[in-house]
């Protein structure tokens, strides 16, 4: 039912008339069943799913390599406090994909908990 | 480059705060507020990112200069979700049945 809910928040008019979204009562949240009732609204949810957590990883593996980065001229005293422009940019850069992430929990798996 | 070292006390407030709005938004989204929920979700989400960007990411401390610059850019993706949105909403206005 969480990734339901994506659908009837965001995508509730695109889903066309031949649907009745709201039916979704009759189906539970088990996958097959969700295709079965459900086939386009699933393909299209778990587009957007992949989609946006799929990017969101590329981001992270990107940002775990940064960091690693981070780590090694740490190691070799290369900051000073004169200089640590690269911990400021990638902690920038960072922190960007943790406010993503901040957005993109929320919308993916607790709107809807309760439907 | 150089700003103002942020004491580490800061920090660790500012990650204490973030993991109780996550418990609290948890917590919240199994509660059956109806359209409240989405609403909900969201302005604790924004607080989050309000948190995260004014003190991790030093614009608290940063000129006016730079904090134009962010709201800049918030505005301008939010021009974007417009017409993100705008499309979404609006499929299936007209008749004729499917759109994609």
């Amino acid at each position: 039912m969480t990734h339901i809910a994506i659908v009837t928040y965001s995508l509730g008019s695109p889903l066309g008339s031949n649907t009745d979204v709201r039916g979704l009562k009759n189906c539970d949240n088990h996958f097959q069943h969700l295709y079965r009732c459900h086939a386009q609204q699933a393909q299209i949810l778990f587009y957007l799913y992949f989609a946006m957590t799929g990017l969101h990883a590329v981001h992270m593996i990107v940002g775990a390599g940064l960091l690693i980065t981070l780590i090694f001229m740490a190691v070799r005293n290369r900051f000073s406090e004169a200089w640590y422009t690269p911990v400021d940019m990638i902690g920038l850069y960072w922190h960007f994909v943790d406010i993503v992430w901040i957005f993109l929990f929320p919308l993916l798996y607790l709107i809807g908990h309760t439907k | 480059m150089s700003h103002p070292v942020v004491p580490i006390k800061l920090y660790v407030g500012i990650f204490l705060a973030l993991i109780a709005l996550t418990i609290t938004t948890v917590g919240v989204s199994k509660i059956e507020l109806g359209d409240y929920n989405f609403i909900v979700a969201m302005a604790i989400a924004v607080i989050k990112g309000t948190l995260v960007v004014l003190f991790f990411m030093h614009v608290k401390q940063s000129s006016s200069m730079t904090k134009l610059f962010v709201v800049a850019g918030f505005f301008w993706m939010a021009i974007l979700f417009v017409f993100v949105l705008s499309d979404y909403f609006s499929r299936g206005w007209l008749p004729g049945g499917k759109w994609w």
